[in-house]
């Protein structure tokens, strides 16, 4: 194998660039894609910072120090938790990159014992797994800050790393989706009939999936604050208890508002 | 410190893959390592509706290709007729899905290896031009999904019966036009692949794909054809061939006969090289001018590149069918009832499947996923064993270099693998 050899650009390095790492557990990757889909401007990201480890799309072999890892995806696979924990270790920062690595995922639905019982019914009795069922990063360790979403937004994408370049604290997205939503003169779905979870989740996404007509599935996470009982009393009343767990488990299970929700849930 | 995790695994690959060589037994072996995440477990008992936008999340990569097999499975058990339009405009996401991944994979996953450069972004100030192109082409797919599908990465707007809502008629004309005078691009990206030199292998195969009544079919997936004589019915997917697992690896392997198989772009190219538009017909015969079959797997890139132009001139022509029906109603009513579907679209790796079982009340019963990775690993390791015996000459860290092209040729995407 190769190692890197040293870019035009890396032979005037300043010194000062942002020292980046990019790692990915178990996940869809899907987040990496938005920072991919960046196109032009991942060149100009690659020149502000110095993108030093990344398996997807660069190569893997410096191993740090480095000023920023960004983590994506949920530590399930053994490996998955030790990268999470040599990650946390070499790095000043750490940011969870997406609502697999911030709240565990959709995957994070199923707690240890569905888990166990899904790991049967799709590969057979006679199959063992190493992993455990999907955990949030900060599970296992301290992170420092969140860019949430299914999948993230570039623009908050680029805001933190902007933040962190200039040594300022990043600033976290107070409102919910309505907000975003009203500005953008969308029909209320959550009016309409519709399980919209836009009230009670954090904003930052402009408002993406309302826009196109497709109700909020709370993937940016509760909003702090958020009147999160009254509209699980309001979905019981429209949708019955069962829908209504199902519809807020999809991407709070593994959040403080879901277990306040739901104090017997494991 | 104990050894590093932060590099273990294979880079410029969509997920976690380790290759591991048996010089005693001569076997090539990718092992995967990627976390279950159980996706048939986590829509049974949900709502139908839920499947798409769930199922969409096994993969970043094709997340529109899951998204839409989805709904076709759902839409078959509950015998949705659809209109013209509505299918039109599915095949152009479809399109733009596959120019997103392909291109992904040709331009940043896969080019390095033979521009020796380590990363893609290299290429901004070594190659300016290429990195121009690059990002040109991927903007094409990314449009296209996110002007259609309502955004690049995990749609919003595909849902059972239709679309949620559509772009204006003048933004998808100008889409349409912006693909136009884009071909060109599509054209240059065929010939900077078509001119590498691929590493030589030649290992006869069975291809798999599916088609219509009439040509090899990216959306209307009617039965599952092969160059060995399959010919089955898509609701057949499986009896046509088998899912193996491993004790020891997460994701399973498909085998017909015993054997391996292929599936993906340079498996529709082998198996239908006819019925390219004419753009893309052109760089296969003019540009790239091999026979086909090749039966050397290193070609899926500039089958990729042949595939890009094919599907940039398709969703021009479905585009211009949307623009051109009277009927601008894309959403169909469609009644809940019991009832088995099985829906399947060529995804950029190959034929997806997935396969559904709904109560009276619309709850899933039961949901399966066959994703093209599973489908090509026995083959990409039976291709790498080739590879080891023929090569006996090369140094270890030659052979490993030439295998790990090999699998990224094959782009594989082990998330959905593991799903």
């Amino acid at each position: 194998m190769k190692s890197k050899k040293p870019t035009k650009n890396e032979k005037n390095i300043n010194s000062q660039r942002l020292k980046v790492a990019i790692f990915d557990l178990t996940d869809c990757e899907g987040c990496e894609l938005v920072l991919i889909n960046l196109r032009e401007k991942l060149a100009l990201l690659n020149e502000q910072t110095d993108i030093a480890n990344w398996r997807f799309a660069f190569d893997n072999h410096n191993l740090g120090p480095f000023d920023v890892s960004f983590i994506e995806g949920s530590p399930t696979a053994e490996k998955d938790i030790e990268i999470t924990k040599q990650a946390r270790a070499v790095s000043k920062y750490v940011v969870t990159l997406g609502s697999c690595a911030e709240l565990g995922g959709i995957q994070a639905t199923l707690n240890n014992n569905e888990w166990e019982e899904g790991i049967k019914e799709v590969y057979g009795n006679s199959y063992k797994t190493k992993n455990k069922a999907p955990k949030p990063v900060s599970y296992y360790i301290d992170v420092d800050y969140h860019l949430p979403g299914c999948p993230i937004n570039q623009n908050e994408l680029a805001q933190l790393i902007t933040s962190i370049i200039s040594e300022k604290k990043p600033t976290e997205y107070r409102s919910p989706v309505c907000l975003e939503c009203k500005a953008r003169e969308n029909t209320c779905l959550f009016l309409e009939g519709e399980p919209c979870l836009g009230p009670i989740t954090k904003g930052g996404c402009e408002a993406v999936c309302p826009s196109r007509g497709l109700r909020c599935w709370g993937c940016f996470g509760p909003l702090s604050g958020g009147n999160h009982k009254a509209l699980k009393r309001n979905f019981e009343k429209q949708f019955g208890k069962d829908k209504t767990k199902e519809l807020l488990k999809t991407f709070f299970s593994q959040t403080n508002e879901f277990k306040e929700l739901y104090p017997k849930e494991k | 410190m104990k050894e590093s995790v932060l590099n273990h695994y294979i880079c410029k690959i969509e997920g976690h893959g380790e290759l591991k060589l048996n010089y005693k037994t001569g076997r090539a072996r990718l092992e995967i390592d990627e976390g279950e995440r159980l996706f048939e477990k986590l829509v049974t008992g949900r709502d139908y509706l839920d499947a798409p936008f769930i199922t969409a999340r096994i993969c970043g990569v094709c997340p529109t290709a899951h998204a839409l097999a989805s709904i076709k499975a759902i839409e078959h058990a509950f015998k949705v007729e659809l209109t013209p339009n509505i299918i039109a405009l599915r095949k152009a996401l479809l399109a733009g899905q596959i120019i997103q991944s392909h291109s992904l994979h040709l331009f940043f996953l896969a080019l390095p290896d033979y521009l020796d450069v380590v990363n893609a972004v290299e290429l901004h100030q070594e190659r300016p031009e290429i990195f121009a192109l690059a990002t040109t082409v991927k903007k094409i797919g990314d449009q296209l999904v996110e002007t259609i599908g309502g955004r690049a990465v995990h749609p919003t707007a595909p849902t059972i019966g239709g679309f949620l809502s559509v772009p204006d008629k003048n933004i998808l004309k100008k889409l349409r036009d912006d693909l136009e005078s884009h071909l060109p691009q599509t054209l240059e990206a065929a010939e900077l692949f078509a001119n590498f030199k691929y590493p030589s292998l030649r290992r006869e195969t069975e291809y798999l794909a599916t088609e219509n009544s009439e040509h090899l079919s990216y959306y209307d997936c009617e039965k599952i054809i092969s160059n060995r004589g399959l010919e089955t019915p898509v609701e057949n997917y499986a009896y046509a061939f088998k899912e193996e697992v491993r004790n020891d690896s997460p994701a399973k392997y498909g085998k017909r006969d015993g054997h391996g198989f292929m599936v993906g772009a340079l498996a529709r190219l082998s198996l239908d090289s006819e019925h390219l538009h004419p753009k893309a017909a052109y760089a296969y015969r003019q540009i790239w001018q091999k026979k086909i079959p090749s039966y050397n797997s290193y070609h899926n890139n500039i089958a990729q590149a042949i595939e890009i132009i094919h599907l940039a001139e398709e969703a021009i022509i479905q585009i211009d069918n949307v623009l051109n029906d009277r009927n601008q109603v894309f959403k169909v009513p469609y009644r809940v009832i019991e009832g088995e579907g099985a829906g399947a679209v060529e995804a950029p790796r190959g034929t997806l499947y997935h396969g559904v079982k709904i109560s009276e009340e619309g709850k899933i019963e039961l949901y399966d996923i066959v994703t093209p990775t599973d489908q090509n690993l026995l083959n990409l390791e039976e291709d790498a064993t080739e590879l080891m015996s023929k090569h006996k000459d090369l140094s270890s860290e030659k052979l490993y270099r030439e295998i790990e092209m090999l699998i990224r040729a094959y782009d594989p995407c082990i998330t959905c693998a593991v799903h």
